[in-house]
C-alpha cells in the first residue's frame, strides 16, 4: 500500500520566515526514509530557493497575502508545492549561469536561485496561477 | 537564526568567521559586515564558512561580491568550509573554479602566505 501524508504550512510573504520553512520542510522529508541526509539538503535548499522567489514576487507586486508551502510524503518521491501570490514571472527568462571557464561567469551575484533548484530537485515545475504562480519541487527515491 | 560575524586579523589576512544560516533574509548583515572590513583596510579576507549549516544563493551572490571586491583593490578571498553541502553548491554554480574551498584557516593561510600591510 501507498502511504501518503501531506503537512500544509502557510507564512507571511517575508524572509524572515525562511528559515522556519527550512525547518518544516527537512523535518517533515526526514519521515520518507528513503531519502539521504544530502537528498534532504538538496530539497531544503530548492524550496528555500522557491520561496525567497516567491517572497520577492509579492513584495514587487505589494501583496501580503500568505504564501502556501505543501509537503507531500509517498513512497516513491517527496514533492513540495510553493504557491505565491506574487503576479507570475517567465522562469525561462533568467538568463543561464556562464560556464565554469567564462570570464562573464563572476558578473553572475544574482540570478543563481533557479538553476540551483533545477539542478538539486529530479524536477521542478512552474505552474501559473490565477494571481501567481505554483512552483513544485519533486526529491526522488 | 541570528547570523554571528567575528573578525580577527592573523598574519596580515582578516579572519571573518560567520555562524549561523546565511539566506536572503540575513545575507544583507553579512555583506554588511565584509563591506566594512574592506573599508577598514583589510583586502585580503579568509572567510570562515565552516559554522554555517545552510547557504543560498543570496549568500553566494554575497561571495561572489566580495571575491570580486577584494581582487579589484590587489588583494585575495580565500573560502573555509568542510561542509559537503558548500562544496556542492559550488561545484553545480560553477564558483569551485574562480574560488577553492580550504579546509581550514590554518592551510588556507599556509597556501595563500602572509600579508605585509
Amino acid at each position: 500500500m501507498t502511504r501518503v501524508a501531506t503537512v500544509e504550512l502557510t507564512i507571511p510573504p517575508r524572509s524572515d520566515y525562511l528559515a522556519l520553512v527550512r525547518l518544516v520542510v527537512a523535518s517533515t522529508a526526514t519521515l520518507a526514509d528513503f531519502l539521504t541526509d544530502r537528498r534532504v539538503d538538496d530539497l531544503r535548499l530548492a524550496v528555500s530557493e522557491a520561496c525567497a522567489n516567491a517572497v520577492d514576487g509579492q513584495r514587487a507586486q505589494g501583496s501580503s497575502l500568505p504564501i502556501h508551502i505543501a509537503i507531500e510524503l509517498s513512497a516513491e518521491a517527496v514533492t513540495v508545492t510553493v504557491t505565491d501570490h506574487g503576479g507570475g514571472f517567465e522562469p525561462d527568462a533568467v538568463d543561464p549561469i556562464p560556464a565554469a571557464d567564462d570570464p562573464g561567469r563572476l558578473r553572475h551575484e544574482r540570478g543563481l536561485g533557479i538553476p540551483l533548484m533545477r539542478s538539486l530537485a529530479d524536477d521542478v515545475r512552474f505552474t501559473p496561477t490565477t494571481n501567481g504562480t505554483a512552483v513544485r519541487i519533486i526529491v526522488e527515491a | 537564526m541570528d547570523l554571528n560575524v567575528v573578525l580577527e586579523e592573523r598574519d596580515g589576512w582578516a579572519v571573518v568567521r560567520v555562524h549561523g544560516d546565511v539566506d536572503v533574509a540575513s545575507a544583507p548583515r553579512l555583506r554588511e559586515h565584509l563591506v566594512r572590513a574592506v573599508s577598514d583596510g583589510h583586502h585580503h579576507v579568509i572567510l570562515d564558512l565552516d559554522d554555517v549549516h545552510f547557504i543560498d544563493s543570496t549568500g553566494l551572490g554575497v561571495v561572489i561580491g566580495m571575491l570580486k571586491r577584494t581582487r579589484s583593490l590587489g588583494g585575495d578571498l580565500r573560502l573555509v568550509s568542510t561542509r559537503e553541502m558548500l562544496a556542492r553548491v559550488f561545484e553545480i554554480t560553477g564558483l569551485d573554479k574562480a574560488l577553492p574551498i580550504d579546509l581550514s584557516v590554518a592551510s588556507a593561510l599556509a597556501a595563500a602566505g602572509p600579508v605585509g600591510r
